[in-house]
């Protein structure tokens, strides 16, 4: 019996020593004290405390923020996966190679690429007033909130759009036929067939979308010119902050009210997709 | 000074890597698995000593100049840093009796030193000591109970720049660049300390900006707020930042600079330049330290000296367009290089740009480190 665990030995060692270990360290000094930039050993919640009394505001910011990236991604996912399962015919796999291929730009490279179509004389400036629409190049494309939700929304895409195709493949071509024949509209077949059936891809999606987003700080800090998000101030705490056990607290707060908040948006989505 | 930059440096580095075949990767991770669950890497020739250093990318230049590694047989370990701050987290997290030099801030010397993190210098292990630049090696603020902590290798100051074509005269004030005419051209930049050691002279009139009471410093905050929501362009991440905006005239002035920002955006065809207004500014300055218990002292000093002798000086002056400290080396400094440091009038230089303590640690006079922090996050939020 034991024997048929041994390949995977290898691999939960690494999970519970890179994972598992540091994860539960960080929780255990979120109750710990500095003092003279030297971590004591402690039990208080006074570092939770802080963090929702100081960084309150930060919080749902950020939460507000990544559900609008998480909520559009998962938008655009759907209806480009749609397309590909079932609208495209023999480009589809075409199209999934084009999304698939977007994955091997770099993280950092896609920000600046980003700033290039953003900025003042960038390609969308560029557009608009070849085009007339402005007079004059604009400076309210980037270095705001919403450069920071495309910028996201386009690195996340790809990440949504994989789950949500796998769902759709899986729905028998028949079963739509069959409710179309008894007279079902579009939108019914979709309401009734596709969404339910494609309910754990839009949870996955949605997921990636929203948490990736929430613990991102340097998307913000290179397109949004200063928009600061919760990871931000996370990163202070543990760098020129010295304050390790105030940064564990502020991460475990962000990572429970966005478990929270997805939990939250899983009940939802089963309510609205319930017949 | 430069932080933010030199740690998007090093993100690109490692944006930059795999290119592997999906076969190469699974392969690597089933051997990263059993390697670390055996706790041993596969055989790798090794150097007779192994060396770890931290400091900024692009601070490792000096240390690879020439033929030292190879005629000590050393395997260099670097690990590059994306906030000094970050070194003293390091050492206080395990690095302590594992590195074997780190390159500081000077402004953060008297606090690690006060905490056990550095070992003291012993000059006389080092020939190019005497060769460095008198202003810098007799600051007070790199000694502890009388023993040198650092030896100063690289400076700079944060001038304010300006693009000459935009702009109808040279900025004398740095409230200059709240001029309407400058509304929603300004670049500032996300460097704490060094945006304390601009405005809060600027704001109170003292000298030392670093040091001031908590009424001050809310100034001095609410200051750089006006300047963020009603005069800047965007608070850039990074130096890097500021000189692509300069390039392509999305801003005009700055409320915080670095002289290497007019090298790199001359690289990109603009020319700016840059002037120390009346208030006069910050200077930085690094120093090379040898943490706590350093494991190979005697290389450790032979390595601080190889780094501010002269060639690896100039060197590192030419890639990083860093201000030196050798003076031997700045002879061999380009001509342009050579211009931008005031290398012939230090003493009338830094009169204008002061070296400044980092706020104290510990309450009393003065506004804490900590009541620093809570003030420019306050600054970050708005």
């Amino acid at each position: 019996m034991a024997r048929r665990w041994w390949p995977i030995a290898p691999a939960a060692l690494v999970f519970l020593g890179l994972f598992v270990a540091p994860l539960v360290y960080f929780l255990i000094i979120s109750f710990w004290s500095v003092k003279a930039r030297m971590m004591r050993p402690d039990l208080t919640v006074a570092n939770y405390i802080a963090t929702w009394v100081e960084y309150g505001d930060v919080l749902v910011t950020t939460l507000a923020i990544a559900a609008a990236i998480g909520f559009a991604t998962t938008l655009l996912a759907f209806g480009f996966a749609y397309v590909i399962r079932f609208k495209s015919g023999p480009l589809g796999p075409l199209l999934l190679f084009v999304t698939l291929i977007t994955l091997f730009g770099g993280y950092l490279v896609k920000i600046y690429a980003w700033k290039s179509i953003l900025g003042i004389d960038g390609i969308l400036n560029m557009a608009l007033t070849g085009i007339g629409l402005i007079d004059e190049p604009s400076g309210a494309f980037i270095y705001s909130t919403n450069a920071v939700v495309i910028t996201l929304t386009y690195f996340l895409l790809p990440f949504a759009v994989l789950p949500i195709y796998g769902a759709l493949r899986s729905i028998d071509d028949a079963t739509m036929e069959a409710a179309r024949d008894l007279g079902a509209k579009p939108l019914a077949v979709m309401r009734d067939i596709v969404i339910p059936q494609c309910e754990g891809g839009i949870m996955v999606a949605f997921t990636l979308a929203f948490l990736i987003s929430a613990g991102d700080y340097v998307t913000p800090r290179f397109v949004g010119g200063g928009a600061s998000m919760m990871g931000h101030f996370i990163e202070t705490q543990f760098s020129i902050g010295f304050d390790w056990p105030m940064g564990s607290a502020m991460s475990f707060t962000i990572l429970a009210t966005s478990l929270a908040i997805v939990m939250a948006f899983r009940a939802l989505l089963r309510r609205a997709i319930r017949p | 000074m430069g932080s933010n930059k030199r740690s998007l440096d090093a993100a690109m580095m490692l944006a930059r890597q795999f290119s592997l075949s999906r076969r190469q990767v699974v392969a690597g991770m089933a051997a990263a698995g059993g390697a670390t669950a055996l706790g041993a890497w596969p055989g790798q020739a090794k150097a007779a000593t192994t060396m770890t250093w931290m400091g900024w990318q692009g601070y490792e230049t000096p240390i690879l100049a020439g033929t030292f590694l190879a005629d000590n047989d050393i395997d260099f370990q670097p690990t590059f840093i994306s906030s000094n701050e970050e070194i003293i987290t390091k050492l206080q997290a395990g690095g302590i009796g594992n590195t074997d030099l780190i390159t500081m801030y000077f402004g953060y010397l008297p606090l690690m030193a006060e905490t056990g993190l550095l070992e003291p210098i012993d000059t006389a292990r080092i020939s190019n000591f005497d060769k460095l630049i008198p202003q810098f090696n007799n600051q007070d603020a790199i000694r502890h109970n009388g023993e040198l902590m650092g030896v100063p290798w690289n400076w700079g100051s944060l001038p304010l720049m300006y693009d000459p074509a935009a702009v109808s005269s040279v900025p004398e004030s740095w409230l200059d660049i709240m001029k309407d005419e400058y509304k929603g051209k300004v670049a500032m930049v996300d460097d704490p300390l060094g945006n304390l050691l601009i405005w809060g002279t600027v704001v109170t009139g003292k000298p030392m900006g670093t040091l001031l009471t908590k009424e001050e410093m809310v100034a001095v905050i609410d200051k750089m707020i006006e300047i963020k929501t009603n005069h800047a362009r965007a608070f850039f991440a990074t130096y890097g930042d500021m000189s692509d905006a300069f390039a392509r005239n999305e801003v005009v002035v700055s409320a915080i600079g670095w002289e290497a920002v007019a090298v790199w955006t001359a690289a990109k065809g603009k020319v700016i330049e840059y002037t120390i207004p009346k208030e006069g500014t910050g200077m930085f300055m690094d120093c090379l330290c040898i943490p706590k218990d350093c494991p190979n002292l005697d290389l450790t000093y032979a390595m601080i000296d190889h780094i501010v002798s002269a060639e690896p000086q100039r060197m590192f002056a030419e890639e990083q367009s860093a201000g030196i400290t050798n003076l031997e080396a700045v002879p061999l400094l380009s001509e342009g290089l050579a211009a931008t440091y005031p290398y012939d009038d230090l003493d009338g230089f830094m009169q204008r740009a002061r070296l400044q303590p980092v706020p104290p640690t510990e309450p009393g006079e003065f506004a804490t480190y900590d009541d620093f922090l809570n003030e420019y996050q306050r600054l970050q939020k708005a």
